[in-house]
């Protein structure tokens, strides 16, 4: 057995074959020249990334025979000795199967005593974080009075597990993942001096996979090695080291950013001969497109962020051509299939839904746009409200003014409505929306049927709209008032929403979405329900004398099919209905100033 | 008195015959006691007159009787119990009385140092001890205070430093005098030669020690808009095992104190109100001042709600913590 692995036989023997930790070796090597040494030493850091190596390294420079030096000769009796660990007053304790009081106890017991071949006694004590919480106060009472000529190196990877007791009283050396040039560097030299020819990109996948650790990458390229015997080609080391799985998730990138729903079923195709976890596999696609996410809000500058993807090269340049929406709206659709696929028999099919959705991702993203632009001319609608409504007050704005801002507005709106209709892939609702003919008259002389037939499919929906009224009627979106904030944020759920389009959809013949919003006369609400104009909340102060104004400049802007009830009481549906329900009749009645009798 | 006023009156040799030293400030402690230690005793006759007890193990008649014995060979001796009892807990009124007979009449020759971290001010013993000015706190030091000391030290080493590799050092390490000390120790190692510390050295040296520096950083990298920063701050805080939950409150909390800030910055308010009203800190309302310029109203409810949603997704069980935080990142800016 003379065979030594990779790993142990290049094992850094001096300061400078630490790679990767700069600051570390700097420092304890003027540690070292300068005599001044701590007497504890905390070393912590991922694994792999020369931890213990150092604290070697640090016990021969301290007591190789030729004298405290930053750099420790290795050929004398003392630094052999420790090599080979059998020098007395370098110990080496493992604390995670030593982790008791008992172990600790002894440990202060042996600590009193001097040195007996060299200079100092390094007590290494690796994996210190395993110890137990007694132990480690007993280990504090030796830390905080050291006897001369002690030193404590400990080694962790996990330094939060530690009391800040003991942090406080070590010098802390955090030890970095070793960055890839630098271990593409180190492992080339090693493999160059073992006599095998490795291509370069094949060392660099090769340390990417290590995740900054050496020792990993050591073990990988030993790995790769023998496999190969000899040379090391790029697709041996994919081979060996199971890359071509990480294949199918670029594929699958490729696939989304050409729109290629064939492609991308057929991958879904191949994971399911494959006879892979289905439901894995969505989860690990999740996980590719949540490192393109944060590759992509990375951009060009390295920066030490965890993605644990191998092929990173190809994965920069494909997030490199999403959008950044483009990447959150597939991450939503991926997320959501996952949680759908607990307990779904189907598996296939959700994961064949998600690529389908993933691959036509324009059409959800021009519904993301749509919802914005609507956004937009709903605040256009209220701007517009205000603006006549300071128009009162200064020279009076024409309503054909804002009529024309409107119509731009709507015309903006209209390509995208078009493109809707190309992405939708069923035909059934490719009939032209004719968004000049249909107008708000129609809704209002449907709704009562449309209500009944709503009563019939949904009776909670009906409920809540029972009391709204359809207020507007653009580019193929009816706007609906409603009275209160619940009954919007019940009905914009989306099951009932659909119930209600479908139903508007039978009646009219025509493709309607639904918009809800808040009818403004929110302290009124439920009174003004027969059709009172909405604007007629607007401050109060102003009504008075402006009252002919404002009629006149709404009135046709609404072209209200609603008659105003303030004039004549017995005609109002509204009183006509709350006669009916109290069974009541009017005796007298005063004129109530508009916005309604609870308005002013 | 406080402990860096009762170091320069030990310096000056004004030593009393008994102290209690309160406090968390181990480091204060220590140097008070080494401080002892050099004026009274002489090295050579340490085993002789110098013992250390462990109050909570030693009874206290055992350290009295220690405490009247007169010193070996030298003019003076010192008893030191460290983790007393006798302050902060109920203890035997024969004990209390033994302890107040000491009190009252403490032999010249020694001088005994109490040691323990609380005091209860109520006790009778401590209202002795107090009533005699024997009684140091060492309570943790000011910012302003750290500072001058990490000046000082630096000076000491005749290094320097600037301004904001002050800042981060202090902010990294806090407010632990021993880890400073170590720290600062290390900087100057590293340092060798070189005279001057920069911030780079400070990072590349120093790592974060409290959790809560690094979801403050974080938080105030969400407010910068800067969302590399934010998501390298993450993962360094998840990779120390940060509950996820526990981060996306502080998320939240910033973006309702943000919106909070906002409005009352809008209503005209001074900062120092702000303050107050807040029960904020004024350097963090400053800081939540400038965060705030750089969103509107409507963003940061949007942020809010979409904290919230988040919260939501994973206590159902839709979204998986980790993952949901960085989406909450990307999602947020």
């Amino acid at each position: 057995m003379n065979y030594v692995s990779l790993y142990r036989k290049w094992r850094p023997q001096v300061f400078e074959d630490l790679i990767g930790q700069d600051h570390i070796t700097r420092t304890l090597k003027n540690a070292l020249k300068s005599g001044r040494i701590s007497h504890a030493y905390l070393f912590c850091g991922p694994r792999g990334t020369g931890k213990t190596s150092a604290a070697k390294i640090l016990a021969k420079a301290l007591n190789c025979e030729k004298g405290t030096a930053p750099q420790p000769c290795s050929q004398c009796h003392i630094c052999r000795g420790i090599n080979k660990g059998n020098i007395m007053d370098v110990l080496e304790i493992d604390a995670a199967s030593n982790r008791g009081i008992d172990e600790i106890r002894e440990l202060r017991e042996k600590v009193r005593f001097g040195s007996t071949q060299a200079r100092f006694k390094v007590y290494i004590i690796d994996e210190v974080h395993m110890l137990t919480p007694e132990a480690f106060n007993a280990l504090l009472k030796t830390l905080e009075e050291p006897p001369e000529k002690v030193i404590f190196v400990l080694a962790t990877t996990e330094p939060h597990k530690l009391p800040q007791t003991i942090l406080s009283r070590c010098q802390r050396f955090d030890f970095h993942r070793i960055g890839l040039p630098i271990m593409v560097e180190g492992l080339s030299k090693i493999a160059s001096q073992e006599g095998v020819n490795v291509e370069e990109e094949a060392l660099k996948i090769i340390a990417r996979s290590s995740e900054g650790g050496m020792r990993d990458a050591l073990g990988l390229l030993e790995q790769v090695m023998a496999f190969c015997e000899g040379s090391v080609s790029l697709e041996a080391a994919k081979q060996i080291l199971g890359l071509e799985e990480e294949d199918i998730f670029i594929y699958m990138g490729k696939a989304v950013l050409k729109n290629d729903l064939v492609a991308g079923l057929r991958l879904v195709g191949e994971v399911a001969d494959r006879g892979r976890d289905i439901s894995q596999f969505v989860r690990d696609l999740t996980g590719y497109f949540r490192s393109l996410i944060i590759l992509k809000i990375q951009g060009e500058e390295p920066v030490d962020l965890d993605i644990p993807w191998v092929s990173l090269d190809g994965m920069k340049r494909q997030a490199e051509k999403f959008s950044h929406d483009g990447l959150m709206c597939i991450n939503e659709i991926l997320t959501g299939s996952v949680s759908e696929l607990r307990g779904s028999s189907q598996p296939r099919f959700v994961l064949e839904t998600a690529v389908f959705q993933i691959c036509r991702l324009e059409f959800k993203l021009s519904l993301q746009n749509i919802e914005s632009k609507i956004e937009k001319l709903e605040d256009f609608i209220l701007e517009r409200k205000e603006g006549v409504a300071y128009s009162y007050s200064g020279q009076p704005l024409s309503i054909e003014e804002n009529r024309k801002d409107y119509a731009q507005q709507s015309q903006e709106l209209e390509p995208v409505s078009e493109d809707t209709e190309s992405f939708s892939l069923t035909d059934k609702n490719s009939q032209p929306v004719n968004t000049e003919e249909s107008s708000i008259e129609e809704f209002n002389k449907i709704w009562k049927d449309f209500l009944k037939e709503l009563h019939g499919k949904d009776v909670v929906a009906y409920s809540w709209l029972e009391q709204g009224r359809p207020s507007s009627y653009e580019g193929s979106t009816l706007t609906v008032e409603l009275a209160n904030c619940f009954a919007q944020d019940n009905l914009e759920k989306s099951k009932p929403k659909k119930v209600i389009e479908e139903i508007l959809c039978g009646l009219t013949g025509k493709k309607v979405t639904v918009k809800f919003i808040l009818s403004n006369n929110t302290e009124a609400n439920g009174i003004e329900v027969s059709g009172e104009e909405h604007e007629s909340s607007e401050d109060s102060s102003f009504e008075g004398s402006l009252e002919s104004n404002f009629e006149n400049s709404l009135g046709d802007s609404c072209e209200s099919s609603f008659e105003n009830n303030n004039t004549d009481i017995h005609n109002d549906e509204f009183v006509a209905e709350v006669l009916k329900i109290f069974k009541g009749k009017v005796v007298d009645h005063e004129e109530t100033k508009k916005g309604g009798f609870f308005g002013v | 008195m406080d402990g860096i006023q009762a170091l320069r009156e030990i310096k000056k040799g004004n030593i009393e015959p008994v102290y209690l030293l309160g406090g968390t400030n181990a480091f204060i402690k220590e140097r008070i006691m080494e401080e002892l230690k050099k004026k009274i005793l002489e090295e050579e006759m340490n085993s002789f007159n110098l013992d250390t007890y462990q109050g909570n193990k030693q009874s206290l008649g055992e350290i009295l009787s220690r405490a009247e014995t007169p010193p070996v060979l030298s003019r003076k001796r010192m008893v030191i119990v460290k983790e007393v009892p006798y302050f902060k807990e109920e203890i035997n009124e024969k004990d209390t009385e033994k302890l107040i007979n000491y009190l009252e009449n403490p032999s010249p020759s020694t001088c005994l140092v109490l040691v323990t971290d609380k005091i209860d001010k109520r006790k009778k013993t401590t209202k002795k001890l107090f009533l005699k000015k024997w009684v140091i706190e060492c309570n943790p030091v000011k910012e302003s205070d750290l500072k001058k000391w990490i000046n000082q030290k630096l000076r000491q080493e005749k290094k320097e430093i600037k301004e904001n590799a002050l800042e981060l050092l202090v902010k990294l390490v806090g407010n632990d005098l021993h880890q400073m000390e170590n720290e600062i120790s290390k900087l100057c190692t590293y340092l060798g030669e070189d005279k001057v510390l920069t911030e780079d050295t400070v990072r590349a040296l120093v790592s974060a020690s409290s959790l809560e520096v690094s979801i403050f950083s974080l938080v105030d990298n969400i407010g910068k808009k800067n969302k590399k920063e934010a998501l390298v701050q993450l993962h360094s805080i998840l990779k120390q095992n940060e509950p996820p939950l526990k981060i996306l409150t502080m998320i939240g909390r910033q973006f309702r104190l943000l919106i909070q800030v906002k409005k009352h910055l809008e209503s005209t308010k001074t900062k120092r109100e702000l303050s107050s009203d807040m029960k904020l800190p004024a350097f963090v309302v400053n800081k939540l001042a400038d965060q705030a310029e750089k969103f509107t109203q409507e963003e940061l409810h949007k942020a809010l709600i979409r904290t919230h949603e988040t919260d939501i997704k994973i206590k159902t069980g839709i979204l998986e913590p980790h993952f949901s935080l960085e989406l909450l990142i990307a999602a947020l800016m």
